[in-house]
């Protein structure tokens, strides 16, 4: 008998078109690694909540060790068996200390006191927060409230674990602690169901299971389904190390590797196995792509020696978002990726450039005029840099898409045709047809054309400088390909672009110039292939390098003579064909390519 | 000051850790000490009960609480304009207190029992002011939630529903600053689109149109969160009037029977006004 059997489910939402689950059957054995993948809408979280009963489906059926859902008396011990952890810490805490919260569920349980006490321990020593057992989850940071979510439900001793974007909303340390955690759990035995946006996660699952749809449209190891043609159809994309690996086997003799590590070390196995033939270190060295120059002109908005804290009640939340000595000019044309770490000033320092805060120290200038407490409108300056918050689709408020984009230009004191000119041009940009979308229930979108609506009221002011907090996060890889489409659309038509990501792949992409902020201190200011050619000047910060940059560095410190800057696969793989071709002399793959 | 950047310092309502009789009373008996208290200060007559119950108070902080008495004293002194003021109205031209030796300040005369009246009532105040600060200093929050499931446990039989009521005061306290934050973030968002929120003669419906921007996401965004909360709390095996066990557990010494009841007997006592002989001593000076 199977752990989890669903059968031929089906489930609709009260008042949306279509299922969520249209008969999807799938069945998890005890102690497997499972993790589900799909576009957003597909169905992934719908099912998550039919693992534990809290929705039970409307034809067919779920089973857990052999109960079935629909049914009330099985569901208490259901919810013993699996546990879920959902997207936001915040709606999950219940207790006011990180111990009282680790103790809701085994209270729940009506277990007598020392057995809680027992679990809470063991809960609270495995997700590494022992140490923080009387404080508030307030004081705790993201990572550290999301380690606690899921102590809360590892101290229901459950059988299975089913995580819903858990990680979704972690910069990279705080993911990767998340990540260790599971792999523990998992070698302990516990079930894993592992609901994710990220390919990298889904990985290192045994399993990989795609939905489309509301059913289940592959379901094989990971391996086998980053392989299959159909995989952009399923708005997915195979992680990186995958994709540089299918490229790379291509003109070399290397398999294909789910994970930067592996393709690593098979590279320097391969480079060590070939004669040393003659190597151009010169030129390899040299690198390939042309130098990054600083932009010039006029800064369009500067910030001097900015200092700013916040109040003390809440430094006590353990994250300071606070900015020390912060220098930053914003030149037209720009593209600045702000990066570094949860709490390390990202957002506060977006704020100032717009002046949402104005400085408490320091100085603010917006085209070389001062901007004080004194500035009478800020509304223009506003306008002129424009921000766009993390999850802005959780603004809206207007019933329809046209009146929601036409806000902002409205209170610019635009009306009439110029009014309607200007919402079509800002909706076309994002990629939303005026006709078709302007008389649309914003309530009713998608999440993923929700966040271009939001984004389209801003550009809606026609600002010089587009500033974004987090502008991909939480979308599934077709919605965040969108949005960055969008971003190089807009940079390309020369609006200047500040946008804070823990998404080292996406600033890679879109940025050519980086800051990157420590405790609110600027630790880096210049090219972005220049930061992120040092992977351990990132780790450093709490962050990532792009997998291209990761493999390089690890090549480099097996002793292979590539250039220290690089960026995109497509340098990675010209520099390591640069290396490879002369070795071999001409005996790899290479020539069968170049005549391609 | 940062047109955004709200948040102030409220050190009178912090928790101070500690291991006195007070951080130890049962949660419970320390919310029936509080009361009688409150209860005593808002009741005794002036003036010398209230002196009485100063001193005490200040003496019960600097032992058990001696970090938390600066702040107590920085509320009081950021309170200041408003008390005097308060006191000012209670005190000041009240035919009742029009009595004793007259005391020309300027223009305005006062007389001796009125002084005597705005003392007291300052008094009151600093009174209530010191023992919110005192309770707070040595209670947490979970204190709140389990004194309030404990003492309304008896109503349980009544078909009460105390742990969802406990759960329902902790669940506030944790999402009232969540959505203070919120809604700074949506005001900002709507600053960033152009929106000015200083009031500019509006009419009625348009002030309130001017603010739909921050009322319907911010609702949107409260039902939400209450709708995950609740999922995630029923995924956790929550059941409403389903059967329960407690991690913390307050055993039930003498002195959490002793403290409440002297504090609750103190009602009746500053009633009978023990101290009238230092008040009619007082009187008879002022005058």
């Amino acid at each position: 008998m199977p752990f989890i059997d669903v059968v031929e489910a089906q489930y609709s939402y009260p008042g949306a078109d279509g299922g969520a689950l249209n008969g999807l059957s799938l069945r998890i054995e005890r102690g497997e690694y499972v993790a589900i993948v799909g576009a957003n809408g597909s169905g992934k979280t719908t099912l998550a909540l039919h693992l534990n009963g809290l929705l039970v489906p409307s034809a067919g059926r779920v089973e857990v060790a052999g109960l079935d859902t629909r049914l009330a008396g099985s569901l208490a011990p259901i919810r013993h068996m699996v546990a879920l952890v959902f997207q936001k810490p915040e709606d999950q805490v219940v207790g006011i200390s990180v111990e009282e919260d680790a103790a809701f569920g085994p209270e729940n349980l009506g277990l007598p006191r020392p057995e809680i006490r027992r679990r809470v321990d063991e809960a609270l020593r495995r997700a590494g927060l022992r140490e923080l057992r009387e404080r508030s989850p307030h004081e705790l940071s993201g990572g550290q409230k999301q380690r606690l979510a899921i102590a809360g439900a590892l101290a229901m001793e459950p059988e299975c674990l089913v995580l819903d974007e858990a990680t979704a909303m972690l910069d990279p340390s705080g993911r990767s602690s998340v990540v260790e955690l599971l792999a523990e759990l998992n070698d302990a035995g516990v079930t894993l169901v592992h609901v994710t946006h990220r390919m990298e996660l889904a990985a290192r699952a045994s399993r990989l299971v795609v939905l489309d749809r509301g059913r289940v449209a592959a379901d094989a190891s990971p391996r086998e389904v980053f392989e299959r043609e159909e995989l952009p159809r399923w708005g997915l994309r195979p992680p990186a190390a995958f994709e540089i690996s299918r490229r790379l086997s291509a003109r070399l003799p290397v398999s294909l590797h789910l994970d930067v590590g592996s393709l690593g070390r098979e590279l320097v196995a391969l480079a060590r196995s070939i004669p040393a033939g003659p190597i151009d270190q010169a030129s390899a060295a040299a690198g390939r792509a042309a130098r990054w120059r600083p932009a010039t002109g006029r800064p369009i908005v500067e910030l001097e020696t900015v200092s700013h804290a916040y109040g003390d009640s809440r430094g006590l939340r353990g994250e300071i978002p606070s900015l020390r000595d912060v220098s930053l000019a914003v030149r037209g044309g720009e593209a600045i990726a702000l990066i570094g770490a949860t709490g390390s000033g990202k957002s506060t320092l977006l704020q100032h450039l717009n002046a949402l805060i104005l400085p408490a120290r320091g100085g603010l200038r917006v085209d070389g005029v001062p901007i004080t407490p004194d500035t009478r409108d800020l509304a223009p300056i506003r306008r002129r840099i424009g921000l766009v918050f993390q999850s802005p689709e959780e603004q809206l408020f207007e019933q329809y898409v046209g009146d929601e984009i036409a806000y902002g230009p409205r209170l610019q004191g635009l009306s009439g045709k110029r009014l309607t000119e200007r919402v079509r041009w800002a909706m076309e940009c994002v990629g939303l047809p005026f006709e078709p979308y302007k008389d649309r229930l914003t309530f009713a979108l998608s999440g993923g054309e929700q966040r271009k609506v939001a984004i389209a009221g801003v550009i809606a002011l026609r600002p010089a400088v587009l500033l974004l907090d987090e502008p991909t996060s939480g979308l599934d890889p077709e919605g965040a390909e969108e949005i960055l489409g969008l971003l190089e659309r807009l940079r390309a038509e020369g609006t200047a672009l500040v946008l804070s990501t823990h998404e080292m792949e996406e600033a890679a992409r879109v940025a050519d110039r980086a800051v990157a902020l420590s405790e609110g201190r600027v630790a880096f200011d210049g090219a972005a292939r220049e930061l992120f050619g040092r992977p351990e000047a990132l780790e450093d910060l709490g962050l990532e390098a792009p997998a291209p940059a990761r493999l390089l560095a690890q090549l480099r410190a097996a002793g292979l003579p590539l250039p220290a800057v690089a960026l995109g696969a497509e340098e990675l793989e010209s520099a390591l064909m640069d290396l490879f071709a002369p070795r071999a002399g001409g005996g790899t793959k290479r020539g069968k390519n170049a005549a391609v | 000051m940062p047109p955004f950047d709200g948040a102030g310092a409220f050190g009178l309502a912090r928790y101070r850790p500690g291991r006195s009789l007070l951080h130890l009373l049962h949660p419970a008996a320390k919310a029936l000490a509080l009361a009688g208290l409150l209860a005593a200060a808002i009741v005794a007559p002036p003036p010398s009960e209230l002196a009485a119950l100063f001193l005490l108070l200040n003496v019960a902080l600097l032992s058990w609480a001696p970090s938390a008495l600066p702040s107590a004293y920085r509320t009081l002194l950021a309170l200041a304009p408003f008390l005097l003021l308060l006191v000012a109205i209670q005190s000041v031209g009240v035919p009742s207190v029009r009595w004793g030796a007259r005391l020309p300040l300027g223009p305005v005369v006062l007389f001796g029992g009125e002084l005597a009246s705005c003392v007291a009532t300052l008094l009151r105040y600093a009174d209530l002011v010191l023992l919110l600060g005192l309770w707070a200093a040595t209670s947490r929050l979970s204190d709140l939630a389990y004194a309030t499931e404990s003492l309304s446990a008896p109503f349980a039989r009544l078909g009460f529903p105390s742990r969802a009521f406990s759960l329902a005061i902790t669940i506030a306290l944790y999402f009232i600053p969540l959505l203070g934050e919120e809604a700074e973030r949506l005001r900002k968002s709507q600053a960033a689109r152009g929106l000015d929120f200083r009031p500019r003669g509006l009419g009625l419906i348009r002030a309130v149109r001017a603010f739909l921007p921050l009322l319907v996401p911010l609702m949107v965004l409260a039902l939400r969160h209450a709708e995950n909360l609740a999922r995630a709390m029923e995924a956790r095996g929550y059941s409403s009037g389903g059967t329960h066990t407690r991690l913390a557990v307050h055993p039930v010494r003498p002195a959490d029977v002793l403290v409440p009841a002297v504090s609750l007997l103190l009602v009746p006592l500053v009633l009978l006004d023990p101290f009238r002989n230092v008040d009619s001593l007082l009187r008879s000076l002022a005058l």
